[in-house]
C-alpha cells in the first residue's frame, strides 16, 4: 500500500495568509465587541439561572414526627421519623401522572399529609425541584412548582428584562416555554450573595408573582477572587507552555520545539479569537479547554515531527521541503482519524449539554479542527523557516521530488484533501530501518 | 515477556479495578435509598436513630418475652444471637441449643446491657455504612445538587480588632480553629451534612451535597451555638443515676430526647454528659442534673488557650472573662466553693469541674486528656469565630438542574462512545474491535482509579470523561496505520504487528506526555471544577496509553499466537 505524498509545503505561504487571517479576525472582534465576555469568575458578580413556573401543588403536614419532602428525578420521596426510625415512601411519575392522582395517593398514604393539588391537570414528571429541597414539612404551607406545557403563552426574555435593574444581563436557557432564565449581574457596588440574590428575587417577584420563581442554580464571585483567578490563570498557561517547550527541547532539537510552540501559540490565539468573535462566555472552563487544544495540538504537531526526525537519516537523499512532505503525508491518515474520534465523541456534549459545558465542547471541536489544520500545514511551514534561518548551507533545494523506487504493493486510495495536482506519487520510503524504535536524541 | 505472565497482570489490574469498584457498585446498586438518606445525614442524626431503635426494640422484645417466652427470636433480633453466645461464654454457662426470645434475653446481665448491644449493632451497622460512602465514587455538587461556599479569613477586621497582622502560620491557625467550630455546627445543620475543609492557608470550603439553600447556611455560618455554666446537684445527680440504672428503657424518648424522672423538683434539669466518641461526636458518658438557672453565660468569656499544670503536665484550659462576666463568676463560685460546676454546651453537659474557691477573671480547669482540652477551649471559644470570615465565592445548584446534567452528560457519553466504536470498526475490522476492548476497559480503569482516589465526579470531569474517549483511541490508530505500513511492505502479520508497536512506542510516550503536562498542571494550579477534569484527562491519558501498548499488544499477540495466524485491520484487504 503506498500512500500518496501531498507537496504540503507548497501551500505554506497559503497558510500563512490564512493564519494571519484568522488572528486578524480574532484582533478586529476583540476591538469591535470591546473584549471578552467575561463570566462572573473573572468579573465580580452574581448569575442565577431561574424558572418562572406556576405553583403546582401544596403541602402542608400537621404531625409530631419530622418529615421531610424530597423531590429527585420525578419520584417524591416522603421520610418520616418516628417511634419506628426511619420510615420511607416513594410517588414516582409512572404510578401517578398526573398531579391529581399524585395528591390523592399522598393524602391516602401519608400520615399528616395534606397535599392539595393547585391544577390537577399537571403532569408529576413537569414538577421543579429548586432551592430548599430536602423539605421539612411543618403545619406551614410549602409549595412545588411545575414546568408549564408547550401550548400556554409564556412570558418573553424581554419582559424579564425589564423586570430587573439596567445592568442585569438575561439570556434564554433551552426552549423558551420552559421559561428558564440565566441572569448575571456585576457586582459594582459591593453586595453580599444575600443582598443580590433578593435584589433580582425581589424584581421578579414584582412582576410575576412572588410564589413562581425557582432558582435553579445560584454563583456568586467576589472581588478577590477574580482577581486571584485572572492572574491563576495566565500563570498556568504560562507554566504549562514553558514546560512543554522543555519537554520537546529535550526529546527534539530546539527548531522543533520553536515551530511546536509558535504553532500552538497560534492555535491558542486562534481559539481565543473564535472565543471573542462569538462572544462565548469567558470562565474557567475556557481555561480548560485552551490548555487541552495545547495539548492536543502539540500531540499531532510532536507525531508529525516524531516522523520527520524518524525519515531523516533513512531519506538521505531528501531535501528538508520533500522530507516534510513525506512525513505529513504518511501521518496524514493518522492526523485525520485521531481528530475525526475526538471530534465524534466531544460533538454529542456540545450539542446535547448546557452552559459552561456546552461551551467548552463547542471551543473543543473547534480547536481540534484548527489544530488539524496547523499541524499539517503551519507546522512544518515554520519549521521549514526556522532550520531555513538557522543554517540554509545544509539544505540541498531540489525542487522536484524525489521518487523512491522501492517495493510498491496495491495501491491503496487516499481521500484527497486539497491540493490534488500537486500530488507526487512517492513509495513510503522502506529500507530496513536500523534504529528499531530507538530514536536518535538531539545531538 | 510471555504470552501468560502478560496476561496475569491484565488479569491482575482488572481484579484491582475491582476492588476499587466495588464500594461504588454497593453504595450505588444495593443500599436502598432511604439507609442512605439516613447515612448520608449528620452523626447526630445517626445517633437519634440508633437509640430510637434501641429503645424500641427493647420494648418489644419485653413485650414479646412477656407474651411468648419460649418462641423462636424473630429474624430482626438474629443479630443478638452471636452477642448472647459470647456472654454465655463468658459468664460460664452453657449455651443452649436453640435461641428462644427468652434465651438470648437470658445473655444479657441487664436491661441496660441489652439496650447498649441494640444501640451498639444499629450503631456500628450504620457507620460502616457511613465509612462506605466516603469510599464510593462521589458525584459532585454541580451533579447532584447542592451549594459549595468558599470563605476567607477576614485579616483586615482582625487587624482592626487585635490591632496586630497574624502571621501566615497563624492565620492557619485561627481559620483552623474556624473549621473546628463550624465542625461543632454541624449537627444543628439539618439534614445533609457539610464538608468543610481548608483550602490554601486562610480559606475555607464547604460543600453541602444535596441540599441548595443559601437561608440555611447563612443561618449555620452565623451560628448559635450557646455555652453556659451550671451548677451540678450531686445529689440528685446519683438518685437520677439509680432510677436509670433500673429503667434503662426509660432514659429517652423515641426520638432520641431525654426523659425528665418525675421526682425531679422544678428549677433542676436531667441532662446528658457527653465526651467525644464512637460516633467522632459526642458520645454519652452518663447523666448529671444540673440547676436550671444559669451561672454564667458564654458570651462572658474573652479568650480560652489550651495550657499545660507546670508541676503535673497535666493539660489545662485557661480561659479570660470580661469584666461583667467576672463579677458574675465570682459570686457563682464564692457561693458554691466545693461543688461541682458544668460546662453546658447546646443543652449538654461537656466538661465538669469543682470549684476549689472563688474565681474571679482567670479560670482553668484542670482533669482533662490533652483532646479534651483542646476540644474544651475550642467549645469554650464557640460563641464567636476567632477570625471572622467573608463568602469568596457561593455557587448552589438545585437538584433537577444536576439531574438534566447526568442525564445530558451520559447521553453524551454514550453516543460519542457509540460513534466512536463504529468509526474504529469501519475502518480498523477487528483491529478496531481489539481498540472498542482497549476504549472499554479504559473507562473501566479511569472510574476505578477515580474512585480509589476519592476524586469527584463533576460536570466538567464528565468533559474529561468524553474527551478521554476520543484521545484514547488515537494511541491505537498510531499503531494501527503503523502496522498497515508494515504489511504493505510485505511483511507478515506478526513481524508487521511486532514492527507497528515498536515503531509507534515513542511517538505515543512524547505525544502523550506534552498531554499530561498540560493535565497536570491544571490539576496542580487549577481550581476545583477544573482540578476534576484535569485529573480525569491526566488518567486516561495514563491509562490510554497502557492498554494501547500493553493491553492491545497482547491481545494481537494471543490472536496471532494460534496456528494460522489471521490479521483483520481491514475491510479491503483480505
Amino acid at each position: 500500500m503506498a500512500k500518496k505524498t501531498y507537496a504540503i509545503t507548497k501551500y505554506r505561504f497559503v497558510a500563512l495568509a490564512v493564519s494571519i487571517l484568522l488572528l486578524v479576525g480574532g484582533v478586529v472582534g476583540f476591538f469591535v465587541h470591546d473584549g471578552f465576555n467575561l463570566s462572573i469568575d473573572f468579573q465580580s458578580g452574581f448569575s442565577q439561572r431561574v424558572q418562572i413556573a406556576p405553583q403546582a401543588v401544596e403541602f402542608s403536614y400537621d404531625g409530631s414526627d419530622t418529615l421531610t419532602l424530597n423531590l429527585t428525578g420525578s419520584t417524591l420521596s416522603f421520610v418520616t421519623r418516628d417511634s419506628s426510625g426511619s420510615h420511607y415512601q416513594e410517588f414516582t411519575s409512572s404510578e401517578y401522572p398526573t398531579v391529581g392522582s399524585l395528591v390523592d395517593a399522598i393524602n391516602k398514604s401519608v400520615n399528616g399529609v395534606k397535599a392539595t393539588a393547585l391544577d390537577k391537570e399537571v403532569r408529576t414528571s413537569d414538577l421543579v425541584a429548586g432551592f430548599g429541597l430536602p423539605l421539612t414539612l411543618t403545619s406551614e404551607k410549602a409549595t412545588l412548582n411545575s414546568t408549564q406545557s408547550a401550548h400556554t403563552p409564556f412570558i418573553t426574555i424581554d419582559e424579564i428584562r425589564d423586570a430587573l435593574p439596567q445592568h442585569a444581563q438575561v439570556q434564554i436557557v433551552g426552549e423558551p416555554y420552559k421559561q428558564t432564565f440565566q441572569i448575571r449581574l456585576s457586582n459594582d457596588d459591593n453586595l453580599s450573595e444575600g443582598e443580590l440574590s433578593e435584589m433580582v428575587h425581589s424584581a421578579l417577584s414584582d412582576s410575576f408573582g412572588s410564589g413562581s420563581i425557582v432558582v435553579l442554580q445560584s454563583d456568586f464571585v467576589g472581588p478577590k477572587y477574580s482577581s486571584t483567578l485572572i492572574s491563576g490563570s495566565i500563570l498556568i498557561v504560562i507554566v504549562a507552555i514553558a514546560l512543554i517547550l522543555l519537554y520537546i527541547w529535550f526529546r527534539f532539537k530546539l527548531a522543533y520545539a520553536l515551530a511546536s510552540i509558535i504553532t500552538l501559540v497560534h492555535d491558542t490565539l486562534v481559539l481565543v479569537g473564535f472565543i471573542v468573535v462569538f462572544q462565548l462566555e469567558a470562565s474557567t472552563t475556557t481555561i480548560a479547554a485552551i490548555l487541552t487544544i495545547i495539548g492536543y495540538t502539540l500531540n499531532n504537531v510532536i507525531v508529525i515531527f516524531d516522523r520527520v526526525r524518524e525519515n531523516k537519516p533513512l531519506l538521505k537523499g531528501y531535501d528538508l521541503r520533500s522530507l516534510l512532505d513525506t512525513s505529513v503525508s504518511q501521518s496524514f491518515t493518522r492526523t485525520l482519524y485521531s481528530s475525526l474520534t475526538t471530534v465524534f465523541a466531544i460533538l454529542p456534549l456540545a450539542l446535547l449539554a448546557t452552559g459552561a459545558i456546552q461551551l467548552f465542547a463547542i471551543e473543543m471541536a473547534f480547536g481540534i479542527v484548527v489544530g488539524a489544520y496547523s499541524a499539517n500545514f503551519l507546522a512544518p511551514a515554520l519549521l521549514l523557516w526556522i532550520t531555513k534561518e538557522k543554517g540554509p548551507s545544509k539544505v540541498v533545494r531540489t525542487p522536484k521530488v524525489e521518487v523512491a523506487p522501492e517495493v510498491v504493493t496495491e495501491a491503496e486510495p487516499v481521500e484527497q484533501e486539497g491540493g490534488t495536482d500537486a500530488q507526487a506519487d512517492v513509495g513510503i520510503p522502506t529500507i530496513e530501518r536500523k534504529l528499531k524504535g530507538k530514536r536518535q536524541q538531539k545531538k | 515477556m510471555k504470552i501468560r505472565g502478560r496476561l496475569i497482570i491484565v488479569l491482575l489490574v482488572v481484579v484491582i479495578c475491582g476492588v476499587f469498584l466495588y464500594p461504588t457498585v454497593k453504595w450505588y446498586g444495593f443500599v436502598p435509598q432511604e439507609t442512605k438518606d439516613l447515612v448520608t445525614g449528620s452523626k447526630l442524626q445517626i445517633r437519634e436513630y440508633a437509640l430510637g431503635q434501641a429503645t424500641k426494640d427493647l420494648r418489644d422484645l419485653k413485650a414479646l418475652v412477656s407474651s411468648q417466652p419460649q418462641e423462636k427470636l424473630p429474624a430482626s433480633y438474629k443479630f443478638l444471637v452471636p452477642i448472647a453466645k459470647k456472654n454465655y461464654k463468658a459468664s460460664n454457662t452453657k449455651t443452649p441449643s436453640s435461641w428462644s426470645v427468652e434465651s438470648v434475653m437470658r445473655g444479657f446481665s441487664s436491661e441496660k446491657h441489652l439496650f447498649d448491644s441494640i444501640e451498639g449493632y444499629y450503631r456500628e451497622q450504620l457507620l460502616s455504612l457511613k465509612t462506605l460512602s466516603g469510599k464510593v465514587l462521589q458525584l459532585g455538587l454541580d451533579l447532584r445538587g447542592g451549594m459549595s461556599i468558599l470563605l476567607e479569613a477576614d485579616v483586615e477586621a482582625y487587624e482592626e480588632k487585635t490591632g496586630s497582622r497574624p502571621s501566615s502560620s497563624e492565620l492557619t491557625s485561627l481559620v483552623l480553629d474556624d473549621i473546628a467550630i463550624l465542625n461543632e455546627r454541624i449537627d444543628q445543620f439539618g439534614v445533609t451534612e457539610p464538608d468543610i475543609r481548608l483550602q490554601g492557608n486562610d480559606q475555607i470550603l464547604i460543600e453541602i451535597p444535596g441540599a441548595a439553600d443559601p437561608e440555611r447556611v447563612n443561618s449555620f455560618l452565623r451560628g448559635k451555638g450557646s455555652l453556659t455554666f451550671q451548677i451540678v446537684d450531686q445529689e440528685l445527680t446519683s438518685q437520677l443515676l439509680t432510677y436509670f440504672e433500673e429503667h434503662p428503657g426509660e432514659v429517652f424518648t423515641d426520638s432520641g430526647q431525654m426523659i425528665q424522672p418525675d421526682f425531679l423538683p422544678a428549677g433542676r434539669v436531667a441532662t446528658a454528659h457527653y465526651v467525644n466518641d464512637a460516633y467522632g461526636l459526642d458520645e454519652l458518658e452518663g447523666y448529671v442534673v444540673i440547676h436550671q438557672e444559669i451561672g454564667l453565660d458564654g458570651i462572658h468569656i474573652s479568650n480560652a488557650v489550651v495550657g499545660q499544670n507546670p508541676i503535673t503536665g497535666q493539660p489545662t484550659v485557661n480561659f479570660a472573662l470580661d469584666s461583667t462576666g467576672g463579677e458574675i463568676f465570682y459570686k457563682l463560685t464564692s457561693t458554691h466553693t466545693g461543688e461541682l460546676m458544668a460546662v453546658v454546651q447546646d443543652g449538654r453537659v461537656k466538661a465538669m469541674a469543682t470549684i476549689t474557691e472563688p474565681i474571679r477573671n482567670n479560670v482553668q480547669i484542670t482533669g482533662f486528656g490533652q483532646d479534651e482540652a483542646q476540644n474544651l477551649s475550642v467549645v469554650l471559644k464557640t460563641a464567636a469565630l476567632p477570625i471572622e470570615l467573608i463568602v469568596v465565592s457561593q455557587q448552589a445548584i438545585g437538584a433537577s438542574l444536576g439531574e438534566d446534567a447526568v442525564r445530558s452528560g451520559l447521553i453524551a457519553i454514550i453516543v460519542g462512545l457509540a460513534l466512536v466504536f463504529i468509526f474504529m470498526i469501519v475502518i480498523y475490522k477487528g483491529s478496531g474491535l481489539f481498540a472498542d476492548i482497549a476504549l472499554l476497559f479504559n473507562l473501566v480503569i479511569l472510574l476505578s482509579v477515580l474512585s480509589a482516589f476519592n476524586l469527584t465526579l463533576t460536570l466538567t470531569s464528565i468533559a474529561g470523561l468524553v474527551l478521554t474517549v476520543g484521545m484514547a483511541v488515537d494511541a491505537n490508530v498510531i499503531i494501527l496505520e503503523r502496522i498497515k505500513e508494515e504489511l504493505a511492505v510485505g511483511k507478515s502479520a506478526a513481524a508487521s504487528v511486532k514492527a507497528g508497536f515498536g515503531k509507534a512506542f515513542w511517538t505515543i510516550m512524547d505525544a502523550n506526555v506534552t498531554t499530561i503536562i498540560a493535565a497536570l498542571v491544571l490539576s496542580q494550579l487549577g481550581s476545583g471544577s477544573i482540578k476534576g477534569f484535569a485529573n480525569t484527562l491526566a488518567v486516561g491519558i495514563v491509562s490510554s496509553m497502557f492498554n494501547a501498548l500493553f493491553v492491545v499488544k497482547l491481545m494481537y499477540d494471543i490472536s496471532l499466537s494460534g496456528k494460522n495466524p489471521q490479521l483483520s485491520i481491514s475491510w479491503r484487504r483480505k
